[in-house]
């Protein structure tokens, strides 16, 4: 383990460790250096943490206090981050949602987590009334609490957290293989020890300025925040909406050196980059994760890029991170998605629960310090995927995905299972877009699949009706369902194949593509 | 080109870009392009699409979030060019 560790132990030798230890850390080791910037707005160390000891006196002084749960439904922004650590260091649980969060979607979430306070802006202003009778603060205005209010706090104090580095930091909600949104649950310990791992790999320097565009509702959009502030590092914090024709142009201007990503957004910075090149001198590290990064798209980058570090990586959120590929690897390990993290371990596990021997395909396993403690209230579907296996009781997580591990421990990935689907960096289940499309008039059956080929969600819906509209089909879901969660294309059937226990056959509709 | 002819040929060009869009709705040029299904690979594929048909090209301080928000935005920069 990195040595620096210790050195983020607050004041007496028993107090635990938070995530927010290490904007605190970095307030008193570099207090002027930059740490977050958005818009015009730039944020040191030193007042970072400032504000969020403010933030944490106000939660305090209002009763919120260990285990209750504060929501966030915002944009990315600076004052989401700050809550976000404020309500950590108190000892809360965070959760931040994606700002185009359905209403029905948001009541699931407030019904499962029964928050104690809200977050919210003008821009996700109509789901206000999903919250209730729960309070509410607002980052810009608003009818009841104004941000400034918080951080105008008088007399901040350094509010002593109350647990131990085992209770929930915070709980990123994705989807769960019933359509039901789960809040996996994330320690302080689980970060730590995984931010320290990630960072052996990827070796962020304290003169990087880290982008993000992923929204921080997606756990390698929040995670930047950690890898950046253990070693001193800047963060931009942008928008998805920037990854478009303006993307080289924001990297340029905020002289971006570490870009993580997702293969949509990889293929929008290529496609750029080939119209209207603009020199991106500055940018050396560039990570892939959330779908499988194509290799036309890995050379395509090393092209156009021959000063960045390309890094592949796999993952999923009830883990956060499996294995990185490092650049030099590359040559050798052309399909792979790179080694376990160090202190970790992955293997291939056959339909019996029997680890796999080496080139073996299977259902993928992980071991390891990083494993978050299961999804929130919901103790079946964690069951399901975390087991205890073995004579030893090794507690595992099976992480639903295929692939094989190779005699020199590097993982290679065939698939998801049928049950989840990667689009555009958005983890969804088939079954959420399926039950939606059933609601609609006419509809009798759907099934969900993914054209991996093509980049596209594809609806296979059988209708009673000949003269059935695709266009209003499409329009319907838009309004109900999350933008990257609306099929690209429908294609019609008279029936739709079904399983032995009349479930949508989705293996078979995928061989129809 | 006119200022008259040009926003019901941009029209023309934002269509396809709109995947939430029925076809028998006019595109409505205040609305958020985001809303109507346009995400930022597809907005890419607009300025092409917008760049080849019009004959302009849209300079690099106007390749901003705010130019592609709209239809609106997008015809008020695209007007200074033509």
């Amino acid at each position: 383990m990195n040595h620096d560790e210790h050195s983020f132990l607050p004041d007496g030798p028993h107090a635990a460790w938070t995530i927010a230890s290490y904007v605190r850390e970095g307030a008193r080791r570099w207090p002027e250096r930059e740490y977050l910037r958005h818009g015009n707005e730039s944020l040191t160390y030193a007042e970072t943490w400032r504000r969020i000891a403010s933030i944490a006196t106000w939660l305090d002084a209002r009763g919120i206090g260990r285990g209750d749960r504060v929501v966030m439904v915002t944009e990315n922004r600076i004052e989401t981050v700050l809550m976000f650590f404020a309500v950590a260091q108190i000892g809360a649980i965070a959760v931040i949602l994606h700002p185009q969060m359905k209403p029905e979607g948001l009541r699931r979430i407030l019904e499962q987590t029964e928050p104690k306070l809200g977050l919210l802006e003008q821009s996700t202003a109509s789901l206000r009334e999903e919250f209730g009778e729960i309070p509410l603060v607002w980052t810009d205005g608003g009818v009841r609490t104004p941000f400034a209010e918080l951080i105008a706090t008088p007399e901040p104090k350094h509010v002593p957290f109350p647990g131990i580095d085992q209770d929930p930091a915070f709980l990123v909600f994705t989807s769960g293989s019933t359509g039901t949104p789960r809040g996996v649950i994330l320690t302080h310990d689980n970060v730590r020890f995984v931010t320290a791992a990630i960072q052996a790999r990827l070796q962020y320097r304290a003169e990087d300025r880290v982008a993000i565009f992923l929204p921080l509702s997606f756990d390698y959009g929040l995670y930047q925040l950690f890898y950046a502030a253990m070693v001193g590092a800047s963060v931009f914090i942008g928008r998805p909406e920037m990854a478009g024709p303006e993307l080289p142009r924001i990297l340029a201007a905020q002289e971006i050196s570490v870009l993580p990503g997702v293969p949509t957004l990889f293929g929008g910075l290529i496609k750029m980059q080939r119209y209207r090149p603009v020199a991106l001198p500055k940018l050396r590290v560039i990570t892939n994760t959330g779908d499988h990064l194509p290799q036309s798209y890995i050379q395509s980058l090393r092209e156009l890029f021959p000063q960045a570090r390309v890094y592949p990586m796999y993952g999923l959120t009830e883990c956060k991170r499996v294995s990185i590929l490092l650049p030099e690897e590359l040559e050798a390990k052309p399909e792979s998605v790179g080694r376990a993290l160090d202190g970790t371990e992955v293997f291939a596990m056959d339909a019996n629960g029997n680890r796999l021997p080496p080139g073996e395909t299977g259902e993928l396993c992980v071991r390891g310090r990083h494993l978050a403690l299961g999804y929130w209230r919901a103790p079946e579907e964690t069951a399901k995927r975390y087991k205890f296996i073995g004579e030893g009781h090794s507690r595992v997580l099976v992480s639903g995905d295929f692939g094989s591990v190779d005699a020199e421990g590097f993982l290679h990935f065939h698939g998801r299972s049928d049950f989840l689907i990667k689009h555009k960096g958005h983890r969804l289940s088939p079954a959420e877009v399926e039950e939606e499309a059933c609601r609609i008039l006419d509809v009798v059956a759907a099934g969900c699949v993914k054209d991996e080929a093509r980049d596209q969600l594809c609806l296979f819906v059988s209708v009673s009706d000949a003269a059935f509209d695709e266009a209003k089909l499409i329009q319907t879901l838009s309004m109900k369902l999350e933008p990257a969660k609306v099929p690209n294309r429908v294609i019609f059937l008279p029936e739709l194949p079904k399983t032995g226990n009349q479930k949508v056959d989705r293996k078979a509709l995928r061989a129809m593509l | 080109m006119t200022a008259t002819d040009l926003a019901p040929k941009l029209q023309e060009i934002l269509r396809p870009h709109l995947r939430f869009l029925s076809a028998d709705t006019p595109v409505p040029m205040d609305e958020d392009l985001g809303k109507l299904g346009l995400d930022s690979m597809a907005s890419i594929d607009l300025l092409m699409d917008i760049e080849a048909r019009l004959g302009v090209q849209i300079p690099d301080e106007m390749m901003t979030v705010d130019t592609f928000a709209t239809g609106n935005h997008l015809l008020a920069v695209i007007e200074k060019l033509v």
